[in-house]
């Protein structure tokens, strides 16, 4: 229903031909009405399609400090979701998120899972945030193996859910915080920048990313520079002094920053506050970047400073600037027609949404992953369907890839990979492996090409 | 006072062992407390430590630092472990590659030696960070690396300082607490004793004992509560003082009582011999009126014996059924041949009884009716045919004749009788009745047509079903050929096939079924289905035609391949709305961006519109060739026209948009469920559905919806189902006759308290009176075959009973019909009937 199809149908390609309508009138084409008397007489049938809700399970934070990594993701879904259950679901299913707040603490997150699949019975396991949480939930999907408890498309790059034992129950859709590390890494050491230093949260999550950068260093007979560390759930009101002086006493090429958008924003200022502008730090998808531009350019507004410069990031999806793309005009027109939000139950506080961003982009592409999904496990949903569904998938466009465009030539698109298209198998439980790089300029994201990585050669 | 010196000893003595317990307690409790935690966070952190050496060879070979953080944090999330510092990992070449440090790693930690096979514990200073005790334990026989867990010394001292001061407070407290007490013990103590030494002054001096109970309780009282030494002492003194005065009062009172009770006795034992004699005397009268009685009645009965024995004998040897009865029907008198039918062993035992104690009610009441009227008219009752029921059931026909019984002076004092038992002959002619009865009812009750023609094809009997089947009547065919019930091109064959049997005993189509065409009185012909039997009734013979319509049947047939077909139809055009739905949902989407976008493209416009003029002057080129592009595509026309051409585009999108989803809600038969509705809406979107015909057969639709209708609870698309059926309905009703002026469907609703009415008019062919009953009947339709299943108005009818409501017809054929729905506002306190 959706699938394939529906690049085709995007604004530009949906141009209806002049003489088939006729404006004059507004009238539908004669041809419709026999159909249409045909169709009165599925009155008197049995119905063919049931209309049952296919329930997600969702925990994420609602509340806290990252909570707009979360809120994003669960917007974009939403958006793409609300469409496909208004054109009448899959096979006549509607699509339904249950989610819970884990506020990005384990604990939490292995409740919410046990209430998910205990009491809610939902249907699978979808749109998880956070490496903390979701490698510690790992287990318990083990326990519910038996069941076929799946988890897709968790919002981390982390390692835990990508190796044994507990790949089997997992289906990634982005790049791993490996790949996207390594890549930093070797850009980095492109432009002469081998002094790299990496600031990062003290849990899973920035052990992960901190192991990425370690290991692509040492791949290249490098030591990581220095270490500076902060703790989950930090504010962004909190100082960051000590990581700076401590990091710049070092004196690195470059900082890698592997945390949440809230530290790292804080990180940011601080290291700019103190007069240390020239250090390019990265940031990689997992900080929200959206957000994190966001906080900077509100403290950049009230100092009267640019905090967005040399300020770039490693992204797991295209720029949703590119509307070259299908699924980016289709993310954007789903997003304006359909303004999601999450049910305000689940928040704390009232949360300023911005309209595009990153993080929803990439929940809107795990949604169309999710639906082709569900269009393959058929019109009576089964869960022990679902593994043989997804691994069924080879080279699935979810509207990203770029080889089949006219538009091949975006000049800014130089560098990034043209064919794009997911593929699984029981081997493979990663959709996609491709890494994007954005700089800020103006206030909003811009591809950052290989001649574009120059300015910070060394 | 005395007290007063008391109390200042027991104080002294406090404090002085107050303040040496305090010092040596305190002491000894900080050295204990500080090695018990001590102890306890080196056992702990050892505990943590060989853990997560153990735990950590697999994951480290696999090399997943993220895994191993995760399991560290664990014992450092809040409030999990109590001391707990920090924890890191080191691997073999001394790499920290997990850790709990923020904001860095302090120097110092990474240079931590450890044991390769044990575990082991020291002391560490980090500066600025504080003492810890750091426990390494190796992973692998440090193969892979160590762990080392820190933990907290401040804390420690924290806690023995804590611990501390609670007890320095707690024997404070302890103490403050004895002084009072000391105070108020040492008072109680000195009080009651002054008090029982002048109690035993009292009693000494001659106060004592006697009335002196008051003077004790009073006295004493506050002190006899205490169970101490000082209480016991008082109660056991003021004990013994109130036994020496109660022992004196007690014995004086046993004396008293003793006397009266010796009186009392002695009077009852004189009054109970006296009543005994006179109850014998009465027993003795009583038996000799008796004696007198028997002798009288002995000499009556002698008198009858004579005549007794001529009518015994009469009535010994009469095979008939004889009685006597009196007014009240009691059996005086029965003879041996009736006592033998009721199963007495002698006559005499009938005596006294009723026909009710022998018979069933169902005849003892009317035979005792009938002898009523004996007697009551003195006209005997002969030869009346009786059915005699047994209380077990058994049934027995007499023929039976009553008579008064008269005395000397001719007045009726009973009746009597004779009857004969006739069952047997009764039970041979109603055998013989009940057999034609059911032969008849078999035959009249055939839902097949039962014809039986003799052998000269002459039809003799003719059934109800063959009446309604052929359309004659019995009378108007009985003695008929039996040819007339055939059309002409089956009568040869018949003849044909009648004679040979005739000839030769030889049918080909006896005990077979056959499939002919039969000719009804009007003339038309019908399929149906004959099996014929032959009647053998000694030589000669009778033929029986069981005689089937097929018409029926071959009908249903027909529409059963429709309805499959239309079902097939039905799925695929659901598939084709799936497909068109979603490219329509991205043309409707795109519209409203471009909309949106042309109204701005054209704010944009107008603006340069505006400085044309000053372009004009800049670059006369591009105003120039921006003029003659702008009269190419007749730019003023675009303009008006545009907003106009994207409304009604998008006017057209939206109905088709609702067609298409309209098509798919019928396709989905969602679960029922109630929910509130406005009947409008429910109208409006069946009325989409059949716009664009109606509008082709010229048929103009009127709407006159009762505002105040309130929202109904309803199953909606069930409900727009029945709507839309009715629409459908009307629709057809109108073009089947179609007139040039076109047609007319009026909706109207109403509310009328706590239920609505829907009323659906068209001014169409109307139902014929004929077909109003079978209107709601399954497959009854009235539509040729392949336009109507016939089930339409009966699935309506059963969602309809299913919300509790009802449906109503009128119809005048030729001018119109009109339907009337009926619905509760809260069906759900009707039934649930169609509803699943």
């Amino acid at each position: 229903m959706i699938g394939h199809s529906s690049a085709a149908w995007a604004p530009v390609a949906a141009e209806p031909s002049p003489e088939k309508r006729d404006p004059m009138t507004g009238q539908v084409p004669k041809q419709l009405f026999p159909l249409c008397g045909v169709f009165l007489w599925a009155l008197f049938l049995p119905g063919t399609l049931r209309g049952d809700d296919i329930v997600l399970g969702m925990s994420a934070a609602f509340k806290g400090p990252s909570r707009g990594l979360s809120i994003e993701l669960y917007r974009g879904s939403l958006a793409y979701f609300e469409q496909v259950n208004k054109m009448g679901g899959v096979h006549g299913n509607t699509i339904h998120i249950k989610a819970y707040d884990d506020g990005y603490n384990p604990k939490e997150a292995i409740d919410n899972t046990i209430r998910l699949v205990e009491k809610d019975e939902v249907f699978l396991l979808f749109d998880y945030m956070g490496t903390p949480t979701v490698t510690r939930i790992l287990p318990l999907l083990k326990k519910y193996e038996n069941r076929s408890i799946y988890l897709l498309c968790p919002f981390t790059g982390a390692e835990p859910q990508r190796r044994y034992p507990y790949n089997e129950l997992v289906f990634n859709l982005r790049a791993s915080y490996h790949q996207e590390t390594a890549q930093l890494v070797d850009q980095f050491l492109k432009i002469g920048r081998k002094r790299i230093a990496v600031f990062y949260q003290i849990d899973a999550y920035g052990r992960n990313g901190w192991e990425g950068v370690r290991r692509r260093l040492a791949w290249h007979s490098l030591d990581m520079l220095a270490e500076a560390t902060y703790q989950r759930g930090s504010l962004y009101s909190a100082s960051f002094k000590p990581q700076v002086d401590f990091l710049r006493q070092a004196n690195p090429d470059a900082i890698i920053s592997i945390g949440t958008y809230s530290a790292c924003a804080g990180f940011i200022r601080d290291a700019r506050d103190a007069g240390w502008t020239d250090i390019p730090i990265a940031n990689i998808s997992g900080v929200d970047s959206d957000n994190l531009l966001k906080l900077l350019v509100e403290e950049g507004k009230t100092k009267g400073k640019d905090y967005t410069v040399n300020l770039l990031n490693s992204q797991v999806v295209p720029s949703y600037h590119d509307t070259t793309l299908p699924a980016v005009q289709e993310y954007r027109q789903l997003m304006d027609l359909h303004k999601p939000l999450p049910p305000p139950e689940l928040l704390d506080e009232a949360y300023d949404a911005p309209t595009l961003s990153f993080n929803s982009f990439e929940g809107f592409l795990n949604a169309k992953l999710l639906v082709e999904i569900l269009k393959k496990v058929g019109p009576e949903p089964k869960r022990e369907r679902i593994k043989e569904a997804v691994e069924s998938i080879r080279g699935l466009d979810l509207g990203i890839d770029r080889s089949g465009l006219a538009s091949k030539t975006n000049p800014a698109q130089a560098g990034e990979p043209a064919e794009v298209r997911v593929s699984f198998s029981p081997q493979r439980h990663q959709g996609l492996d491709q890494v994007y790089f954005t700089l800020v300029v103006d206030g909003r994201f811009v591809p950052l090409t290989d001649e574009g990585w120059k300015r910070w050669r060394r | 006072m005395k007290r007063f010196r008391l109390f200042t000893k027991a104080l002294a003595i406090l404090v002085l062992l107050f303040g040496i317990t305090a010092v040596t307690m305190g002491g000894f409790s900080a050295w204990a407390l500080e090695r018990n935690l001590t102890e306890q966070y080196e056992s702990k952190g050892k505990a943590i430590a060989t853990g997560l050496a153990s735990a950590s060879v697999e994951i480290l070979l696999f090399r997943d630092a993220a895994t191993i953080q995760a399991l560290i944090d664990q014992y450092l999330e809040e409030g999990k472990i109590q001391g707990i510092s920090y924890i890191f990992v080191v691997n073999e070449r001394g790499h920290i590659i997990s850790h709990t440090f923020f904001p860095s790693i302090p120097e110092g930690v990474q240079g931590l030696e450890g044991d390769r096979h044990e575990t082991t514990i020291q002391r560490i200073q980090i500066e600025g960070r504080g003492d810890f005790i750091d426990i390494s334990s190796p992973i692998l026989a440090s193969e892979v690396g160590y762990v080392h867990v820190g933990m907290d010394r401040d804390l420690i001292r924290h806690a023995i300082m804590a611990a501390i001061a609670q007890q320095l407070i707690l024997m404070g407290c302890l103490f403050l607490l004895s002084i009072v007490s000391a105070y108020v013990l040492v008072g109680r103590l000195a009080r009651p004793l002054k008090r029982l030494t002048d109690y035993a002054k009292k009693v000494a001096s001659g106060e004592g004992p006697g009335e002196g109970n008051d003077l004790a309780g009073a006295e004493l009282r506050p002190i006899r509560e205490g169970t101490d030494e000082v209480g016991q002492l008082a109660q056991a003194f003021q004990h013994m003082v109130l036994e020496i005065s109660s022992r004196e009062n007690s014995l004086r009172k046993a004396q008293k009582e003793m006397r009266s009770l010796n009186e009392t006795l002695e009077q009852r034992v004189a009054e109970r011999s006296a009543a005994a004699e006179a109850r014998a005397q009465e027993l003795a009268r009583a038996n000799e009126q008796l004696q007198q009685e028997i002798a009288e009645r002995k000499q009556a009965e002698a008198e009858l014996v004579h005549e007794r024995y001529l009518l015994d004998t009469l009535m010994d040897n009469v095979p008939d059924s004889i009685y006597f009865k009196d007014t009240h029907s009691r059996f005086l008198r029965i003879n041996k041949a009736l006592a033998k039918r009721f199963g007495v062993p002698s006559p005499s035992e009938a005596l006294g009884k009723t026909d009710f104690d022998f018979f069933s009610e169902e005849h003892a009441r009317p035979a005792f009716e009938d002898e009523q009227e004996v007697m009551r008219t003195g006209v005997p009752l002969v030869g009346k045919e009786e059915k005699e029921v047994w209380p077990d059931g058994r049934e027995q026909w007499v023929l039976t004749t009553k008579m008064p019984l008269r005395d000397r002076g001719r007045d009726i004092i009973g009746t009597f009788g004779v009857s004969r038992d006739i069952t047997r002959r009764k039970q041979a002619q109603m055998a013989l009745e009940a057999s034609e009865r059911r032969y008849r009812q078999l035959t009249e009750a055939s839902l097949d047509a039962i014809v039986v023609a003799d052998q000269e094809q002459r039809i003799l009997l003719f059934n109800p079903a063959a009446e309604r089947i052929f359309g004659y009547q019995a009378e108007e065919v009985v003695g008929q050929p039996l040819t007339m019930l055939l059309p002409a091109e089956f009568q040869d064959s018949h003849q044909l096939g009648f004679r040979r049997f005739v000839d030769t005993r030889q049918g080909r189509i006896l005990g077979r079924t056959v499939e002919l065409r039969g000719r009804r009185k009007d003339g038309t012909e019908f399929p149906l289905e004959l099996s014929i039997s032959a009647l053998d009734l000694g030589g000669d013979f009778q033929f029986l035609g069981a005689i089937r319509d097929l018409t029926e049947r071959n009908r249903l047939r027909a529409m059963m391949v429709q309805t499959e077909k239309l079902a097939s139809i039905g799925q695929l055009s659901a598939g084709v709305a799936h497909e068109i739905n979603n490219p329509l949902a991205f043309v409707a989407n795109n519209l409203i961006v471009l909309q949106r976008d042309i109204k701005g493209l054209m704010t944009l416009l107008d603006i340069y519109e505006k400085a044309r003029d000053r372009l004009a002057q800049v670059d006369p080129e591009s105003s120039r060739q921006a003029k003659t592009v702008a009269e190419e595509i007749d730019l003023d026309y675009i303009r008006d026209n545009l907003d106009r051409v994207l409304n009604r585009t998008s006017d057209g999108v939206q109905r088709v948009t609702h067609i298409v989803h309209s098509m798919r809600n019928l396709a989905r038969s969602a679960p029922p469920e109630f929910q509130e509705a406005q009947i409008a809406e429910l109208v409006n979107m069946s009325l989409e559905m059949i716009g664009g015909q109606a509008r082709h057969a010229n048929i103009k639709v009127e709407l006159d919806f009762d505002p105040t209708v309130p929202k109904v609870k309803c199953v909606p698309t069930q409900l727009s189902q029945v709507l839309l059926n009715m629409l459908i309905n009307a629709l057809q009703a109108i073009t089947a006759t179609p007139r040039p002026q076109g047609g007319r469907i009026r909706v109207a609703t109403r509310g009328l308290g706590s239920e609505i009415l829907i009323e659906i008019a068209d001014s169409g062919c109307g139902i014929a009176p004929e077909d109003r009953s079978r209107l709601f009947d399954p497959f009854f339709t009235t539509k040729p075959v392949g336009e109507g299943t016939g089930l339409g108005l009966s699935i309506a009818h059963g969602i309809i009973t299913g919300h509790g409501g009802r449906i109503e017809v009128e119809s005048q054929p030729g001018e119109g019909t009109c339907f009337r729905i009926y619905l509760p506002l809260n069906p759900q306190e009707a039934r649930h009937g169609h509803i699943s």
